[in-house]
């Protein structure tokens, strides 16, 4: 017989969060998402570590940040996308329109989610939530010179009150 | 409304409207839209469904077989590809929200 979702995390021998009910986030969370008592008690390990982030970087992380994925790169792109535009999202993945001035492109922008998945995970550790290793993306096209040109994007992190580009490796402030 | 699929690429419209929407932590609600251009570009101004990543992301193929389909001179949505749902897994499997989109086509006037 399968385990339940909540017996079988398969990357810690512990689930550090087990007795933890995050009571600070019951309320608010269930109103917000529609969450009844048994949806808030069965959310995952998973979902309870995306939601400890706020413990480490502070209660208003998701607010405090932006991401910001600057086009770097534009050779042989025809969707009007030009060096220097940029996308801007927040921590939630949400693209900020009034803060964007690129071309949305899905092709190139669609690479990007996967700096959304680290986020939440590096957070829950204490981590700058950008990571430092995946930063270049690229559009998903091979056009016709094996994917010699392209446009490509860098992604960093940006405080979203004075857009100073955050690089310290550990933000946590617990 | 049949669309006529002769007239130029800037003429029509890719139209995701949210079918069904459960939890999702973007507030992604039934019947908002996101809206598309067969470049597989978004356009925000068209859109009303918060912007979310983890939507959008996922119906980029669907934007490519469109784009390849109306090249070849065919409807440009498949049959097969009717609805897309987040990369969000669900409250469910490990996630927290789970949006589902179905795709249309509209012209642009």
């Amino acid at each position: 017989m399968a385990n339940s979702f909540s017996e079988t995390t398969h990357h810690y021998k512990t689930d550090h969060l087990k007795n933890d009910p995050l009571e600070e986030l019951r309320e608010p969370l269930s109103r917000a998402l529609d969450l009844n008592e048994h949806d808030f008690n069965s959310l995952s390990p998973e979902v309870k570590n995306l939601l400890s982030g706020r413990r480490r970087l502070g209660t208003n992380w998701l607010d405090d940040y932006e991401v910001v994925a600057e086009v770097i790169s534009d050779n042989g792109c025809h969707c009007g996308v030009k060096i220097g535009q940029k996308a801007v999202f927040d921590m939630r993945h949400r693209l900020k329109t009034e803060l964007s001035d690129i071309v949305c492109c899905m092709n190139l922008l669609s690479p990007v989610l996967a700096v959304f998945y680290m986020t939440f995970d590096r957070a829950s550790e204490g981590l700058n939530p950008v990571t430092r290793v995946w930063t270049n993306y690229e559009c998903v096209k091979t056009q016709d010179v094996l994917a010699q040109n392209k446009a490509r994007v860098r992604v960093y992190l940006r405080d979203s009150k004075t857009h100073e580009t955050v690089t310290n490796a550990v933000l946590d402030n617990s | 409304m049949a669309l006529d699929f002769n007239v130029g690429k800037k003429s029509i419209e890719i139209v995701a409207k949210v079918a069904h929407a459960r939890h999702c932590a973007n507030f992604i609600k039934k019947d908002e839209i996101f809206v598309f251009d067969l470049e597989g570009r978004l356009l925000p101004s068209k859109s009303t469904a918060n912007l979310c990543l983890g939507m959008l992301a996922r119906i980029q193929p669907a934007l490519m077989i469109a784009k390849e389909r109306f090249e070849a001179g065919l409807d440009p949505l498949p049959v097969t590809v009717p609805y897309l749902d987040c990369f969000d897994t669900g409250i469910d499997f490990g996630g927290m929200g789970k949006v589902t989109v179905e795709l249309s086509l509209r012209d642009v006037s």
